[in-house]
């Protein structure tokens, strides 16, 4: 095994690479507590440039095995063999995969919007009415409050 | 990539060795008002943004369990010369929108004192120390 630990591999990445802030956020809901407001998530900014260089990050699917793993025991994707360079967009497809439960990007069925990609400028900076944010069904993509 | 293996380290000057597993395995500098950004980070693929005051760090690296350390601090105050009322942060719980310490991640929760509720923090501090997986 030569490519070692993924967390060595992102000390030497974080030593020689620099950060990439992404343009985009993730705005999801959670279908098993609707009364609850839509989260955000943002891209970590280390995690993307090692994203975008490749052969750091290991494949998706060896998260989607750890998820079954018990807590305490030994897991895949430290180990896995890294995967190469993603495009910015491909490596917000493989953070939501990572990051957000499937129940929002794979199982759910109903006919609401819980899941969105948009630019960063359309997420509200104005937070007083933060707890109240869905996301909006039109065609509009702002998340309103 | 070089990697020196050892179990415990020990500076020069120092009587006592420690553990390198005392090396903080995660941790992340944020701005969690206004447009939510990260400033700075290691291990971190990801800050979710719950709900005022609340987020979620989601590790690259996993931690090895659950029981590892978690340290962090939240200011409503953007600079370091200025602090909060006794604001502070309800680590590693399972409340509301927060999932609590896990394996892939930890819960920041910005709480003030006065029990008024939860409040975004404008720059919050966490870092995990712990086994990795």
């Amino acid at each position: 095994m030569t490519h070692g630990h993924l967390w060595d591999r992102l000390a030497e990445a974080k030593g020689r690479l620099e950060s990439v802030q992404s343009k985009y956020r993730v705005v999801f809901e959670d279908p098993a507590t609707p009364d609850e407001p839509a989260k955000v998530l943002v891209p970590d900014p280390n995690w993307m440039a090692a994203a975008l260089e490749g052969n750091i990050l290991p494949p998706i699917d060896t998260y989607q095995r750890d998820r079954d793993v018990a807590d305490g025991q030994p897991k895949e994707h430290p180990y896995a063999e890294p995967i190469g360079p993603m495009t910015e967009e491909e490596a917000i497809e493989y953070l939501i995969m990572k990051d957000i439960d499937p129940a929002v990007w794979q199982e759910y069925r109903g006919n609401r919007t819980i899941m969105k990609i948009v630019p960063v400028e359309l997420v509200p900076s104005d937070r007083s009415f933060r707890s109240a944010w869905k996301i909006k069904q039109e065609a509009d993509e702002r998340i309103a409050a | 990539m070089s990697t020196l293996t050892v179990t415990n380290i020990k500076a020069t000057g120092e009587t006592a060795s420690r553990s390198a597993t005392g090396i903080a395995a995660a941790w992340i500098n944020f701005n969690g008002t206004g447009t939510i950004a990260t400033r700075d980070s290691f291990n971190v693929s990801g800050l979710i943004d719950l709900t005022l005051g609340q987020y979620d760090v989601e590790f690259t690296s996993d931690m090895g369990n659950d029981d590892y350390n978690v340290s962090g601090y939240g200011n409503t105050y953007s600079d370091t010369t200025n602090f909060s009322d006794g604001m502070n942060l309800a680590l590693a719980n399972s409340y509301g929108s927060m999932n609590g310490q896990l394996e892939g991640s930890c819960s920041l929760g910005s709480y003030t004192h006065t029990g008024s509720g939860f409040t975004d923090s404008a720059i919050a501090f966490l870092s995990t120390h712990g086994d990795l997986a």
